[in-house]
């Protein structure tokens, strides 16, 4: 590394500390202007992300800013990348919302949609913790307008 | 770009699904429910749902000539693969006409002209098949017939969905008519300002690009007619050489986003599909000819889509028999189940409702 590389240090809500080069830290647009707007003192605290989401963050932003890297192995690394379980979906899209990332945020959504357009109701409700609050016969009613869609 | 709130995170994953699951998951909670009927919601969805090659359909009907009743399709569209996701759709109404006449699709919403057995009587539809809801249409003047030419756009200067009729009666040119769909009722529109006759012939509805509908006007030769909907005003585009100098069956039709212009006219005696396209829209120097294929069927065809790797689908009615089928540049393109074929149309799923938007 070039003796001109700088380094923040982001603190997570659990106090974690993470040390990261700027270069990289800056895709996330709201560390970005952060940076612009020259209001970085030593430490960014970012009280919106837990340390944990934070490991797998940087672990995004490192192999998509790693030089020479072919799409193919982009490619790869985000398909396995994408594998965890819902929680850590959720608290990914959180936190790539929160540091404003359009494309790792774009990237989660798609693999929610992914996840659930061919599951059942009930199987959503199961895995959002969804409460159903309607009535047995309001259900029924939408069931049966819409019945092609449960085929 | 801003950070979004938890339900926009919400919105942002939900309208990139398909119509399909979106309907099934009106019923996980009240929430849920609210948001998928949000008018806002929906034309989010179908933004979205437009930009995605891999949510285009095909909607096309035939003639089961067992039960002398016409049944409707919609299917996925690809020149690769076999089609295999055919599904026939309810008609509207529940009923099963003796005849139907599919007009134009516009935003997941179908115009369509179903004949009513018990009452007898041909009723005029806005239809959209995902959700099942439909509106009877006012009846215009001049009354849609088989060889009425219509189309249908959103217009966004008056946030409304708006419908043109360009009619012929006993092939004189009648009055277009315009319906908004919150005014309810036709209107005529102002008459084109030279004394021109139309071309206009029920193989495809009124090409919508650019804010205006466009058809075949002839006064001393061919061109396009252009009519902008939301000032309703008329222009002139100029068409290729080949194509005005000929004067069987021209047609104008949208692919894959640009205009295009097609004759079946004769070349040395045989009889020839010339398909041209228009680059950059308005600029005349564009017009680039995509194809041109000899034809020893004695077939007019008209343009239906355009796949990603430039095959384009066409569908050909033979001039004697009547009879028609698809193809593609490569060859005969096969839509199950078999029958007697009718027109189709590219179509985009959606959750717009027939009913006033608001």
């Amino acid at each position: 590394m070039s003796s001109s590389t700088k380094f923040l240090t982001l603190k997570t809500c659990d106090d974690k500390k993470f040390v990261l080069d700027e270069a990289i830290a800056v895709r996330s647009q709201t560390i970005k202007n952060m940076v612009e707007d020259d209001c970085v003192s030593n430490v960014i605290p970012l009280p919106n992300v837990d340390s944990k989401t934070m490991t797998k963050v940087i672990e995004y932003w490192k192999k998509h800013s790693e030089e020479g890297i072919s799409k193919d192995m982009l490619m790869d690394f985000d398909k396995a990348f994408v594998k965890v379980h819902h929680s850590i979906l959720h608290a990914l899209i959180l936190a790539a919302n929160f540091l404003n990332d359009k494309e790792m945020l774009d990237m989660m959504c798609q693999e929610v949609v992914d996840r659930i357009k061919g599951k059942t109701p009930e199987e959503i409700r199961k895995e959002f913790d969804i409460k159903n609050d309607f009535t047995p016969e309001e259900e029924e009613e939408i069931r049966k307008e819409n019945a092609w869609a449960f085929e | 770009m801003d950070v979004y709130s938890e339900e926009d995170i919400l919105v942002g994953i939900l309208n990139r699904l398909p119509v399909r699951s979106l309907l099934r998951f009106k019923c996980i909670s009240k929430f849920w429910g609210t948001l998928i009927d949000e008018p806002y919601f929906k034309m989010k969805n179908l933004t979205h749902s437009k930009k995605d090659k891999g949510f285009q359909k095909f909607l096309f009907y035939k003639l089961c000539p067992k039960k002398s009743i016409f049944s409707i399709y919609c299917c996925s569209i690809s020149s690769v693969q076999l089609v295999e996701d055919v599904r026939e759709l309810n008609c509207p109404l529940n009923i099963e006409p003796r005849h139907c006449i599919v007009y134009c699709c516009c935003d997941g919403l179908v115009i369509i002209k179903v004949y009513e057995n018990r009452i007898e009587r041909q009723i005029p539809l806005l239809w959209n098949p995902s959700t099942g809801e439909s509106i009877v249409l006012p009846a215009p003047e001049f009354p849609m017939e088989e060889f009425s030419c219509l189309g249908m756009c959103f217009d966004s200067t008056s946030n409304d969905y708006k419908i043109l009729l360009n009619g012929l009666s006993d092939h004189n040119r009648v009055p277009g008519e315009v319906l908004a769909l919150k005014s309810g009722s036709w209107r005529k529109i102002v008459e084109h300002p030279r004394d021109i006759y139309y071309m206009v012939h029920g193989m495809h509805s009124l090409a919508f690009i650019h804010g205006s509908f466009h058809w075949v006007g002839n006064s001393k030769n061919y061109f396009v007619v252009s009519f902008a909907i939301s000032h309703e005003v008329y222009g002139e585009i100029s068409l290729p050489e080949q194509i005005s100098l000929s004067s069987i069956n021209i047609g104008i039709s949208i692919l894959d986003g640009m205009l295009c212009a097609y004759t079946n006219g004769y070349i040395q005696g045989n009889r020839t599909f010339m398909l041209w396209v228009m680059k950059d829209y308005g600029l005349e120097e564009s017009w680039h000819n995509i194809f041109s294929i000899a034809d020893h069927d004695k077939c007019i065809a008209a343009p239906k889509y355009r796949f990603d790797d430039g095959d384009v689908l066409f569908w050909c009615l033979h001039c004697e028999s009547g009879e028609n089928a698809y193809r593609t540049q490569r060859g005969p393109f096969t839509l199950l189940p078999h029958g007697i074929l009718q027109n189709g149309f590219d179509f985009t799923k959606s959750l717009v409702s027939p009913r006033l938007l608001t």
